[in-house]
């Protein structure tokens, strides 16, 4: 063998001996950067009239999941990297089913999380049974999008009906008689109303409501009636931010505190809440799905240190839902072996999958609980002004830890 | 309904009204001065509020809000003014005559352009400056001090316009290039010169509107867009150009917001004042206090 042939062998040796070194150092999982993405999009409110505060936040929680998809799990089908698509439906139908479109036939999304608004998702809904692309409600809670029983619609969030029975439920643990609802008259507002007076009324309570414009300022007529009506509690079904302004002029008028206020949702454990009603915001309960503290699985331990650290808050539940449903996806198009949004829909129901706070698993039953996981319902209270998402205090229900207690 | 509750609505639907006048008036004097509509009135209004929140959290403190107001007015006033001098006034064409259509799309334009902007600067948050003053009531009715504050302030800024208006020699200016604008320069009056001013004065009326109102409505992108709906159902009920006109029907809007939440349901509060619209014009096709034009 001459001198040259030695050190070509040699050169090579040292070449695959340092490229073999370097691929053991690189992280296992690191998706492959030329292989042609996989892509998934986020369809939530990013501008009003629409949540945008909660958009944001699922849009934060949705950016992590990619980050865990691409460097934790090494892509999608064997390294292909997911990429996020971000369209902003503004709380409108309107523009929910243009940004689905525009997600699904341009940018040839595989699937769709993110939904947020009950209204927009019904009518996203119709559409995503014709483009046959998942579609995942994150926080719309109608049943009429479950009902629909659309092969490919999917719901991780508490539905209307099960969390109006947890609030007539509580109350009634708390010796509330009459409840006065003021909701707002959308899908969302409107299908509250109908559940929360039906099982309040088989628990032989008593109940007003009131439907008030999505888009409306001054609460102080509704208000007056309710305040002559003499409820118990008071059930604030608005989305900010008229659930803001309906908290600071209830106060105003001196209905609340005095009458408890319970929030459909966990806007009272924002910033931008206290920020909106100052000191008037003491002591208003809240709906919520989970409490910072409570178990997660790996998932959800790896996603929330990270978000408190590039987002200095604890993340809500529903960026921590839309974080879950982007690695259910993606552990759905490994199962099918497929980025087929038609193979990922049947994938969806054939296996359970892991998510942030337990595992899925899509069923098919008739009616409400069609591709339906719900969320555990408790029911916080806001002790202190400014009080943190994490200190907020447990009340309902007792075998979560709370101590049926309301301040 | 007993009494106490009905007198109730009546003090909420005055003060409502009075609110509803001040955003109004804004409106109704550009269009007197410029027969011209500005469409972007509520982001005026919104940006009125965001310089009060601004000034409150960040340098002068609540206790000095009223300074705030002055403050907000007088940067709208100069924000209105440019965008007559670099978005309107090129529209005109021969001194006096508006290309009408040019200066609606303008100002459509110009409020989706700042809606964005607030939300491309302010995000997508809801902002609130602290409270003017605690809790109070007028006769029956519990309020917040903001309201009646807002309530005190728009009566105030109202008198001062109608007193500028009607005593001023600007004032009667005005009054000369809104009844016949060609002829008013016969004395020397500058009518583009006024057509600044004019668009600077009605921009400020909101943007003190937007700084008084802004604890009772917070402070968000779309915050404007209420009462400016308000302000143009106001001014076609009252007739277009009529200040008189605007008083009246800001406080029937107001009574007739309140009143049909009382009687029929506070669920259907942005149609009353569509109802009241309806009724008005089918009786008074120029408004109640509105003039047929004549043309030539």
């Amino acid at each position: 063998m001459s001198f040259f042939k030695i050190k070509k062998v040699s050169f090579l040796a040292v070449i695959f001996i340092g490229l073999g070194i370097m691929t053991w150092c690189m992280p296992p999982s690191t998706a492959t950067a030329g292989e042609k993405p996989v892509k998934i999009g986020l369809l939530s409110p990013f501008s009003p009239p629409g949540d945008a505060a909660s958009g944001q936040r699922m849009k934060w929680g949705a950016e992590l999941a990619i980050k865990y998809i691409n460097e934790e799990m090494g892509g999608v089908l064997g390294g292909r990297p997911v990429k996020l698509i971000v369209e902003d439906d503004a709380g409108t139908p309107a523009d929910g089913i243009a940004g689905y479109r525009k997600l699904v036939q341009k940018d040839g999304v595989v699937g769709v999380v993110g939904q947020y608004h009950s209204s927009v998702c019904i009518a996203v809904n119709k559409v995503a049974r014709d483009l046959k692309v998942p579609l995942f409600s994150s926080g719309a809670s109608s049943p009429k999008i479950t009902e629909s029983e659309n092969p490919f619609i999917f719901s991780i969030m508490s539905l209307t009906p099960d969390r109006s029975k947890f609030w007539v439920d509580f109350i009634k643990n708390m010796g509330g008689k009459r409840i006065a609802i003021a909701a707002e008259d959308t899908d969302y507002g409107t299908g509250f109303t109908t559940w929360v007076a039906k099982y309040a009324k088989e628990a032989g309570m008593e109940v007003k409501s009131i439907i008030f414009p999505r888009t409306i300022t001054d609460l102080t007529p509704l208000l007056l009636e309710i305040k002559a009506w003499k409820p118990d509690f008071l059930v604030n079904i608005g989305v900010p931010p008229a659930a803001y302004l309906l908290t600071k002029q209830a106060y105003d008028i001196g209905l609340f505190p005095k009458v408890h206020m319970i929030a459909s949702f966990a806007w009272p454990a924002r910033d931008e809440f206290w920020n909106a009603v100052g000191d008037k915001g003491k002591g208003i309960l809240y709906n919520s799905y989970y409490k910072p503290g409570m178990n997660m699985t790996d998932l959800g331990e790896w996603m929330s240190p990270r978000y408190i650290k590039l987002h200095d808050e604890v993340p809500t539940f529903f960026s921590l839902n839309v974080f879950g449903e982007i690695i259910v996806i993606a552990q759905a198009i490994n199962m099918a072996q497929s980025d087929d949004p038609q193979k990922i829909a049947k994938a969806l129901v054939q296996w359970p999958y892991k998510d942030w706070n337990g595992i899925v698993d899509f069923k098919e039953p008739h009616g409400v609980k069609w591709h339906s996981v719900s969320a555990p319902n408790i029911i916080l209270q806001q002790t202190e002004v400014r009080q943190k998402f994490t200190d907020s205090k447990l009340i309902w229900p007792i075998e979560l830890g709370g101590d049926g207690k309301i301040e | 309904m007993d009494l106490h509750l009905f007198s109730q609505f009546l003090i909420s639907g005055l003060i409502m009204g009075v609110l509803y006048c001040l955003m109004s008036m804004g409106i109704n004097f550009i269009y007197g001065i410029m027969k011209v509509i500005n469409w972007s009135m509520g982001e005026f209004f919104m940006i009125g509020a965001f310089i009060q929140y601004l000034l409150l959290e960040s340098f002068i403190g609540s206790e000095y809000w009223y300074i705030g107001v002055i403050i907000s007015a007088c940067a709208v006033f100069v924000l209105g003014a440019l965008v007559q001098v670099i978005l309107i006034k090129p529209m005109f064409v021969g001194i006096i005559e508006a290309k009408m259509e040019y200066v609606t799309i303008i100002t459509i334009a110009l409020a989706i352009f700042l809606r964005n902007l607030a939300l491309l600067i302010g995000g997508p948050y809801i902002y609130t400056p602290p409270d003017y003053a605690k809790p109070t009531q007028l006769l029956t009715l519990p309020l917040s001090g903001n309201r009646l504050v807002a309530f005190i302030g728009a009566l105030v800024l109202l008198g001062l316009f109608y007193f500028f208006i009607k005593k001023s020699w600007t004032g009667k200016a005005f009054q000369g290039v809104a009844q016949n604008r060609a002829g008013v320069q016969t004395s020397g009056v500058n009518v583009l010169r006024y057509d600044m001013l004019a668009f600077g004065l009605g921009t400020a009326l909101a943007g003190a509107g937007g700084a008084l109102m802004a604890p009772i409505f917070s402070v968000h992108p779309l915050c404007g867009l209420a009462p400016t709906i308000r302000g143009f159902e106001i001014i076609v009920i009252a007739g277009l150009g009529s200040i008189p006109g605007i008083l009246v029907a800001g406080l029937l809007l107001g009574f007739a917001e309140s009143l049909g939440s009382a009687f029929i349901s506070p669920s259907f509060v942005d149609i009353y004042g569509f109802i009241l619209l309806v009724i008005v014009l089918s009786i008074k096709p120029y408004g109640m206090f509105g003039k047929a034009e004549r043309t030539v």
